[in-house]
């Protein structure tokens, strides 16, 4: 007979599988001050750098909910993508894979800009007369963080009160130890460990 | 502390609903604050969750309750009901989950909405409306996108025009290579072909209910003598859950269930002798139903393979469609599970044509007494009389099955000229007594007439000293009607219980 999912851990799903945008922002752990201090400035741009899972769509996610009117865009691989004309902050995601001209039409306009990317666009951007602020998304990323995003994780999909398993700090040591910064690898690993968990438990 | 505090509980305790059902409930509202709501609605909708990108069905929004002052310290009561889909029914695997939500959310402006969401489970009920068509083919249980508009279709084609001009060009370049793989495909085709001959699969139907019987037969005749290590089936359920876009794209898989077969291993193939194998078994009870999202996919395969050493193996994969049993309904081309199929899988009494029917209870008592080939029965040897009408009814229609069905009670003495014997993977009837018997296939001796008889495993040792040829006497019970080879299906009955 077909139960209600993860009820036996007073969940209501797993907690390490795929979100939504919106239920990822909701989570996002991020630190915004200074980003959003600097964005008050004309035409100025806030780049987010970081490798694959270091959590640099959650930023600019966690950025983008400050702005009504924002534009957001995510370049995929091997694509050429359209730059939305209207919308102020511009995103975009995986800026590293625009093109050149894309590159010396976005980065010389006046709107204000937030990237993230693999590459380092700070000396061109400065060239091009913009106000910078680099972000590394790791850079609070520690055993603390990693503790209270995951734990974070589990309490969004609690189903009912009462007790729900949770991370120990000792089991966010050891992630940090095995991943690095890759906080995706991490949630993919403890995705694994829930599905075979039985019972309510510390992990 | 909120505004206010909603709750949702469903009328019915377990939760579940069938698919096409009225779900009820109510929703309770206790209020902690004055608040000024703007209403309050309800929406109801299908998600996916697990490793995959979430996907989820249309929302269906309802208001609850229209814009209105609330004091502190009031309780509310609102009853609610939604139609709930016939698919996707409630799933959870590994990769995948599908689950059905019923949420509520007062409207509060400029402030936080207090709001609610409670789970569901659908179980398997009434088809999709447009889950209509043959069992031969695949039919779509997801409804078709929104059609694009014209500007949309000839953007599209002007791309494609374009990107099939720079493959074009691109192509004089890669023409050694294309030639290459060509080449070598040909090759394949033309080297398999010249030992195989041409290969004929036949299978009985695509779109396939769990606990059905299945049998698919391939045949061909050897243009060279030559060696295979095996003739062999694999059934393979698989969930496919896709997570992140572009470089972040990764593809979760997860088996859920393979089965393999081998019928035939080791052995030399002799020029111009046609090799005829046949694979039968019961589908295996899962409720991992096929799913066709984006990026969610239970699917089902199974694949036939000659493994010929040192030699291209010859292959043939063919998806398959698992839904459940009442999705069957509206679809025609191939028998469904008939009720002798089910009954089979009881511990009641067979029944006869000449003794009333015992109900549930009646053949569960006689149970502790005798086993249910001993009661007394008459014995009927009328075999070759139903094989007469049969041939005098039309092939195409359900004539043939009717007759099968009606005459399923009877235990019939069989003599059956033996074509082949094959072993069973799982049971083609819920009895453990066959799970690991045999199945005879050939003809009823005297006639034209082709049965398969799926044997007590008790029964193996006899059956394996059968050969081709043989005369098989043995007392049977129909199954039913298999319309794609023309056969009778029928079980042997335990001579000697009791």
């Amino acid at each position: 007979m077909t139960a209600l999912p993860f009820s036996h851990l007073n969940l209501r799903r797993n907690p390490f599988g795929e979100l939504t945008a919106v239920e990822r922002t909701a989570l996002a752990l991020v630190e915004s001050g200074d980003a959003l201090r600097h964005l008050a400035l004309p035409r100025s741009v806030v780049q987010v750098i970081g490798e694959k899972g270091f959590g640099k769509t959650t930023h600019l996610l966690a950025l983008a909910a400050h702005f009504a009117d924002n534009a957001y865009i995510h370049i995929p691989e091997g694509q050429r993508a359209a730059i939305p004309e209207t919308g102020e902050p511009l995103l975009i995601d995986e800026a590293q894979r625009l093109t050149l001209a894309q590159r010396w039409q976005t980065f010389r306009s006046d709107r204000r800009l937030i990237l993230g990317t693999h590459t380092d666009f700070e000396s061109v951007l400065r060239r091009a007369g913009r106000p910078i602020l680099t972000i590394a998304a790791n850079q609070f990323t520690n055993e603390l963080r990693v503790h209270t995003l995951l734990n974070a994780r589990i309490q969004s999909a609690r189903r009912d009160d009462g007790p729900i398993p949770s991370i120990t700090l000792s089991t966010a040591s050891k992630l940090l130890a095995q991943f690095g910064s890759d906080i995706r690898s991490m949630e993919h690993s403890m995705y694994d460990t829930f599905q075979q968990l039985r019972n309510i438990q510390d992990v | 502390m909120s505004k206010c505090d909603l709750r949702i509980e469903f009328d019915r305790k377990d939760r579940r609903f069938i698919g096409g059902e009225t779900v009820t409930g109510r929703v309770y509202i206790r209020v902690n604050e004055s608040v000024r709501s703007s209403g309050i609605t309800l929406t109801h909708q299908w998600r996916t969750h697990g490793r995959g990108n979430v996907a989820s069905g249309t929302k269906e929004t309802i208001e609850l309750e229209s814009a209105r002052s609330y004091s502190p310290g009031e309780e509310h009561e609102l009853s609610f009901s939604v139609l709930s889909p016939s698919h996707p029914v409630t799933y959870h695997g590994t990769m995948i989950n599908v689950d059905h939500y019923v949420s509520v959310q007062m409207n509060v402006p400029w402030a936080f909405n207090p709001k609610a969401e409670e789970d569901y489970v659908l179980v398997p009920g009434e088809p999709p409306a447009h889950f209509v068509g043959s069992r031969n083919e695949i039919i779509a249980l997801t409804p078709a996108a929104g059609t694009s508009s014209i500007v949309g279709k000839v953007v599209l084609g002007v791309i494609v025009a374009v990107l099939l001009l720079v493959v074009a060009a691109f192509a004089l370049f890669l023409l050694p290579v294309i030639l290459l793989i060509a080449g070598f495909i040909w090759f394949r085709r033309k080297a398999l072909a010249g030992r195989l001959g041409e290969v004929k699969l036949s299978i009985p139907h695509v779109v396939v209910a769990p606990g059905e019987q299945w049998t698919a037969r391939i045949q061909f005749q050897p243009r060279k003598q030559f060696r295979i290590n095996s003739i062999g089936f694999t059934l393979l359920g698989k969930e496919s859950a896709t997570s992140g876009s572009g470089t972040k794209a990764k593809t979760h898989t997860h088996k859920i269930l393979e089965q393999k077969l081998v019928v035939r291993a080791n052995d030399m193939l002799t020029a111009g002798e046609p090799v005829s194998e046949e694979f039968t078994f019961a589908f295996p009870p899962t409720d991992a139903f096929s799913l066709e999202l984006s990026d969610n996919k239970v699917q089902w395969t199974a694949t036939v393979r000659i493994d010929i050493p040192a030699f291209p193996d010859w292959s043939k994969t063919q998806p398959i469609q698992v839904v459940p049993e009442s999705f069957l309904r509206n679809l025609t081309d191939a028998p469904l599970i008939t009720s002798a199929d089910r009954d089979a899988s009881l511990p009641g009494t067979p029944n006869t044509s000449l003794a009333p029917p015992v109900t549930a209870s009646e053949s569960l008592e006689s149970d502790d007494e005798e086993s249910p080939e001993s009661v007394a029965q008459e014995i009927s040897s009328n075999l070759l009389q139903l094989v007469a009408t049969l041939n005098a009814a039309p092939r195409h229609g359900n004539a043939r099955g009717d007759m099968i069905s009606h005459a399923a009670d009877q235990i019939l003495d069989a003599a059956i000229l033996i074509d082949r014997v094959t072993s069973l993977m799982g049971a083609p009837v819920k009895d453990p007594r066959y799970e690991y018997g045999k199945s005879v296939t050939g003809t009823i001796d005297g006639t034209d007439q082709a049965i398969q008889v799926i044997t007590l495993e008790s029964q193996n040792n006899e059956i394996d000293d059968l050969r081709r040829g043989d005369i098989w006497q043995t007392q049977i019970m129909l199954i039913d009607w298999d319309s794609l080879y023309n056969r009778i299906n029928a079980r042997q009955i335990d001579e000697n219980a009791g």
